[in-house]
């Protein structure tokens, strides 16, 4: 069967998967999207029909077997900021779904603000926790909390809870100077990943970066 | 092979039609729980696979597929595998996270109706038990890491997998010599009432209250 196919970079192969006949699409992508993606390229129009076909079965077959699901970009970053600062991982895998990618399926690039904000980043979805950045990776390199009170323990070691439910304690002993909160005023603390998996906090994102951990 | 042009305008409005006309007859049953789905626009894609005619079925397929690649492409849609979710899972026992148990239950949405526990065994010999409606029920088999104690006496184990958890009741049970880590000691964990856990060491019988604090 020879069919005119564009081939087009790294989707070339997964085109020619497409075409070839009883070959599961799935088994050669790179995910689970790739083979339909990939149609596109098919220019006959039957043979892109049947890729079409093809792939979508696959896709539908996945779906409905549990093993994969499509799921809005929100659902990916709640469980991002959740687990931000905990030891899960297997996050940096989910988190490089946002992950540049120039050699997309299609050729086509991602927009550049998609990739600096984080998809769906809405105020709205985030609650109280806010990513603020993104590298270009996909892991999140900062992110805002809103802080809820900051308790004492120990010899002098401060925490900080936030209305989210997470509490960063401060590790490199420092004082912790908490700015007076005037009525109505919100205090954040901007938290952002340092070297060897360490974190700085910085409240409303000024002053002195104190090193913090995450407890809970 | 019929291969005549495709009016779009008509092919839409056609199908269109034969959705609302006949909804019952031609759409499959898997296609409810699709629409649950979050991402709408797989569902719509997926819905094309249910027009018969070939030209308006193409016609629905580049539309849909044109729509969800660029949800994809702007990272707007995410696909994810069972096996990512069942990694979050594990990583997140003991800890609450809203956000991963929504996951688990899109997943189990698109997956084919309430399934059953299932027992997967790891690389490193663990054992996860996953309950019917998702999410980790039980972990054994665990290779424990380290095993220190508190000033209080508690133990805290580190297990292989980075996570830490703490003893937080006083129940007195061997103690752990650095020749009884180094045989290959490996932890059980239980779930207990109200989100709480036991944990057993593999050198002694007796169970102990934990709570994961890493």
């Amino acid at each position: 069967m020879a069919l005119p196919v564009r081939l087009r970079r790294t989707s070339g192969r997964l085109a020619a998967a497409c075409l070839m006949l009883g070959a599961a699409p799935a088994a050669f992508a790179d995910t689970p999207l790739d083979p339909i993606l990939a149609c596109r390229q098919v220019e006959d129009a039957q043979a892109r029909l049947a890729c079409f076909d093809q792939a979508a079965d696959a896709l539908a077959q996945n779906v409905d077997t549990g093993s994969v699901v499509a799921v809005d970009s929100a659902e990916i970053e709640a469980v991002e900021r959740e687990g931000f600062g905990l030891n899960m991982p297997s996050l940096p895998r989910l988190s490089s779904l946002f992950a540049w990618r120039g050699d997309a399926p299609d050729g086509r690039e991602r927009p550049a603000q998609a990739q600096a904000m984080g998809p769906l980043a809405s105020a709205e979805a985030a609650g109280d926790a806010q990513v603020i950045e993104r590298r270009e990776d996909g892991q999140i390199h900062m992110i805002e909390l809103i802080i809820d009170r900051v308790s004492i323990h120990g010899y002098n070691t401060s925490r900080f809870h936030m209305t989210n439910g997470q509490v960063w304690e401060v590790t490199d002993a420092m004082r912790v100077d908490v700015p007076r909160r005037r009525d109505g005023e919100v205090l954040t603390a901007q938290i952002r990943r340092a070297g060897a998996g360490g974190f700085f906090l910085r409240i409303n994102g000024e002053g002195r970066a104190m090193r913090v951990r995450r407890l809970e | 092979m019929q291969a005549k042009p495709v009016d779009l305008t008509m092919a839409v409005t056609r199908f269109a039609a034969a959705l609302l006309m006949g909804a019952a007859l031609t759409v499959p049953p898997a296609l409810a729980r699709q629409d649950e789905l979050p991402s709408p626009a797989y569902a719509a894609l997926i819905a094309c696979r249910a027009v018969q005619a070939e030209p308006e079925r193409f016609a629905c397929l580049e539309r849909e597929l044109a729509r969800f690649a660029e949800a994809v492409d702007t990272g707007r849609v995410v696909v994810i595998e069972r096996e990512a979710v069942r990694a979050l899972e594990r990583e997140s026992y003991g800890i609450t996270m809203p956000g991963v148990q929504r996951l688990t239950s899109l997943l189990r949405r698109g997956g084919a109706g309430d399934g059953e526990a299932e027992t997967e065994t790891l690389e490193d010999g663990s054992q996860i038990v996953y309950r019917a409606d998702g999410g980790v029920d039980e972990m054994r088999a665990l290779p424990v890491a380290e095993v220190s104690y508190d000033r209080a006496g508690k133990a805290v184990v580190t297990l292989a997998n980075g996570q830490v958890w703490v003893q937080t009741d006083s129940t007195s049970f061997g103690r752990v010599t650095r020749s009884r880590l180094e045989e290959g000691l490996t932890a059980d964990l239980l779930p207990g009432a109200m989100g709480s856990h036991f944990m057993t060491l593999s050198h002694h019988p007796r169970r102990f209250r934990v709570r994961r604090t890493d």
